[in-house]
């Protein structure tokens, strides 16, 4: 290993207020899971045992980097979080991923990650500057919401320049399932990471761009691939139409936009198109992330409407405000910039939280629910003012908020009657928030995905076509085939998940450009040295990660009767537009089947096969996953 | 006339690219720190630009090198640096208004402008760096150091394909 890792990890004990530096796993295993997410399995699969619940002290927190984050690759700016995901009962390993500089400044101060367990006493933050770390008292900032937080830990530690904070907010504090980890104002990592940080009295990490300098092997062939991998990706900027929070009216999109609770897909067309026009003509101020000039990062500022002055700091596409206010049925450009401004405050995702909400309200219009069981809340269509309150609500666990953050297949629960019927979740929590009814292999694809609902189980196989793939863009309505072609995608996902590049940048473009398998090994071929590292290792690493995360989750009670449980809202037929009629439920099951061969697990279980297990070099997986029960360990 | 990078600060969005592609072509190794092109972030205002040698019509640095190891080149304009003459007093570190200047290793480095084809505008894609002909400043600017800030607008590659779904 000549270049790419800064070369060590961190390693934090809340418990005792220790921390520590250690080296890296040997080559043979960076080489095997790379990093990110890759990395962040590895540790979580090897430090915490079956029978620890994500918000046990036990549990580990995973903050990894990739070989190629923070150099000058397209958006090499992505650091993950890996850890036990509370969300789904600690049956499974997520990694959730974020952007900004947090990363890179890690890698500069010499650290590839941060390995974070125990819990603290008392409020704590850690600050990590010149190539050293110090745990320091956060009583005085734990309260504060994400946006304070940045500000208040950088007054903290003396106005330090060029210190980037990933904090959580209140959600993280209450430990609400899905709470999140926001950084630079701007980013997040989502999924319910948050709730662990929370749990271990974690407050903020502030990282101060750092002096050691980051290696690369062969930098010469490197400075080519990077400008290879910029010219590719030239051609569709994002920042024509997400850094402008008004993502364009072409194609199928608009059947892609969610709101009332997946009610009215053409309510939701409308919604799109208002809030992409009206907010047109809001300032718009883009920032870019590590080496990324297709920046969907924005400070957008609202000049209309009651949230006139407010001043929003965003980011990605549209999916956190059809989360945050097209779910509530929300339409008003500035309230919606103003409340998936707020939900990031709160440090919470938008998913999990969005679909319990969406579904209360439908609840209540049909009366369904009633004032008696909302703690005397009523709950209509487009009342910004009650789903701000309601996301407050969620955030502290206060009343009716406490129910519906506890996700949305609970509150179907708690309401009960046809609720259970009119729900949308996956595993019990929020999906990656967009219409995919007419985009079924997505919808699959969160199903499957061994790391729950998540971008992790790739765009499918109908939005575009993959040469490197072997495949042209799919019909919707063809469903054979699908659950092969979800194998692909999800393997490259995940190896675009290890190695420290965001995929929504960088990625989307490239998919479509032949050779992108090759660009991406030789991109970590010249960072790190290892010359012979080839396009097939790159979906075998991919393959790896998955099967790894499979394994921990069977062993901690995952069925193929999680991977069935969507709620039935999520999979109900459009009854107008273009995909009027498109039905994936008689098909899911032979789908599913179908991805669980191609990746070689078992059709009746989606059990990886030994003989699987033993090609990726998994072999110590094959004893435990075969010997012991099936699941059900953790409290 | 004389070649040199003009700064549109209107147009930088803070990606840095300019910086790590300038120490990984230079130095061999990402590390901003060491970058002869360094951002000026002021990320409240939403304000941040990329700030670097401006090729002086009257350079402080030069005036100030007691050696002469930097020196306007008459011929092209451009201010070049010879590092065998350069003694480590710092002066030019000190006089240079731009901060362009930057003395470690016993030796004054600034940007060379890789021979005429420079790494960071190669990898500024939203036309925030451009190498070409430095505007004449006013005749009353002569003789003060002057900062070639352009408001001439890069086209940027047009959109073309799908949009992104996310």
């Amino acid at each position: 290993m000549k270049g790419g890792y800064a070369g060590k990890f961190l390693r934090v004990d809340l418990s005792s207020g220790s921390v520590s530096e250690e080296p890296l796993p040997s080559d043979e295993i960076l080489r095997k899971y790379i990093g990110g997410l890759g990395l962040g399995a590895w540790i979580i699969n090897n430090e915490v045992p079956m029978n620890v619940h994500a918000l046990d002290p036990e549990n580990r927190l995973v903050f990894t980097t990739g070989p190629i984050t923070g150099t000058l690759i397209q958006s090499s700016s992505d650091w993950t979080v890996t850890s036990v995901r509370h969300e789904l009962h600690s049956k499974v390993i997520h990694g959730s991923h974020s952007h900004g500089y947090w990363g890179a400044f890690l890698k500069l101060n010499g650290f590839d990650g941060i390995i974070v367990q125990g819990a603290a006493a008392s409020p704590t933050y850690l600050w990590i500057h010149d190539g050293e770390a110090e745990l320091r008292d956060a009583s005085g900032i734990w309260g504060l919401d994400t946006h304070e937080t940045e500000d208040a830990v950088v007054v903290d530690i003396g106005m330090v320049a060029e210190t980037s904070v990933a904090a959580i907010g209140p959600a993280g504090e209450n430990l609400v399932e899905a709470a999140s980890i926001e950084n630079d104002k701007m980013h997040s990592a989502s999924k319910g990471m948050g709730c662990i940080m929370g749990a271990k009295k974690l407050k903020a990490i502030a990282v101060t761009r750092g002096p050691y300098p980051v290696p690369i092997a062969n930098p010469k062939e490197f400075l080519q691939v990077s400008l290879e991998w910029h010219k590719t990706v030239e051609g569709t900027h994002v920042i024509a139409h997400a850094a402008r929070a008004r993502p364009p009216d072409a194609g199928d999109a608009p059947y892609f936009t969610t709101g009332k609770n997946f009610s009215d897909p053409e309510w939701s067309k409308e919604f799109r198109r208002g809030v992409s026009e009206e907010s047109e003509k809001f300032p718009v101020h883009p920032r870019g992330c590590w080496a990324c000039p297709s920046p969907c990062a924005y400070g957008i500022d609202v000049t209309t409407g009651p949230h006139a002055g407010y001043e929003a700091t965003l980011a990605g596409g549209f999916e956190n405000s059809e989360g945050a206010a097209a779910m509530a049925g929300v339409d008003e450009p500035g309230t919606v910039l103003y409340l998936t401004d707020l939900v990031d405050r709160l440090g919470l995702d938008v998913g999990t939280p969005s679909c319990a909400i969406g579904l209360a309200i439908e609840c209540f219009e049909k009366g369904i629910l009633t004032k008696e069981k909302t703690g005397g809340l009523e709950l209509r269509w487009g009342d910004a003012e009650m789903t701000e309150k309601l996301w407050r609500m969620i955030a502290y666990k206060e009343g009716f908020g406490a129910i519906l953050a506890e996700g949305p297949k609970k509150t179907a629960e708690y309401i009960g009657g046809e609720a259970p019927n009119m729900v949308v979740h996956v595993k019990g929590s929020g999906p990656n928030l967009h219409d995919w009814r007419a985009r079924p292999s997505i919808i699959v694809g969160q199903a499957v995905c061994p790391a729950g609902p998540c971008w992790q189980g790739s765009l499918g196989s109908e939005l575009m076509g993959e040469p490197d793939l072997g495949f042209e863009p799919q019909d919707p309505w063809e469903m054979k085939g699908k659950g092969a072609l979800l194998a692909g995608t999800q393997k490259r996902s995940t190896f675009e998940d290890v190695n420290g590049v965001c995929w929504f940048a960088a990625n989307i473009n490239m998919r479509r450009t032949p050779g992108y398998h090759t660009l991406m090994a030789r991109s970590i071929a010249t960072a790190v040295g290892w010359d012979d590292f080839s396009h097939e290792e790159v979906l075998e690493v991919g393959e790896r990660v998955m099967n790894l995360q499979r394994v921990y989750g069977i062993r901690r009670g995952m069925t193929k009767a999680d991977d069935l449980d969507i709620g039935p809202r999520f999979m109900e037929p459009h009854t107008t537009g273009a995909y009027a009629g498109l039905d994936i439920r008689p098909h899911l099951v032979g789908m599913i089947e179908e991805f669980y061969e191609s990746m070689g697990w078992s059709k009746e279980e989606g059990k990886p096969l030994p003989e699987t297990l033993k090609r990726l070099g998994l072999d110590d997986l094959i004893p435990p996953l075969y010997a012991e029960p099936a699941g059900s360990k953790p409290t | 006339m004389t070649k040199g990078l003009l700064i549109n600060a209107s147009r930088c969005i803070a990606c840095r690219a300019c910086e790590v592609a300038c120490s990984l072509s230079h130095e061999g190794e990402i590390d901003p720190s060491k970058s002869l092109i360094g951002m000026q972030l002021f990320n409240e205002a939403y304000f941040y630009y990329p700030m670097v040698c401006a090729q002086c019509e009257i350079p402080y640095c030069a005036l100030n090198c007691p050696t002469r190891a930097l020196e306007k080149n008459p011929e092209t304009g451009q201010v070049d640096f010879i590092a065998d003459k350069c003694i480590n007093c710092n002066l030019c570190t000190v006089t240079c208004p731009f901060g362009a200047v930057t003395v470690r290793d016993g030796l004054a480095h600034k940007c060379d402008l890789c021979d005429g084809d420079p790494w960071c505008v190669k990898f500024c894609e939203v036309g925030a760096i451009s190498y070409g002909e430095l505007p004449e400043p006013a005749d009353h600017l002569r003789a003060l150091p002057y900062l070639r800030f352009t408001d001439e607008v890069v086209p940027l590659t047009p959109v073309t394909g799908d949009a992104p779904t996310a």
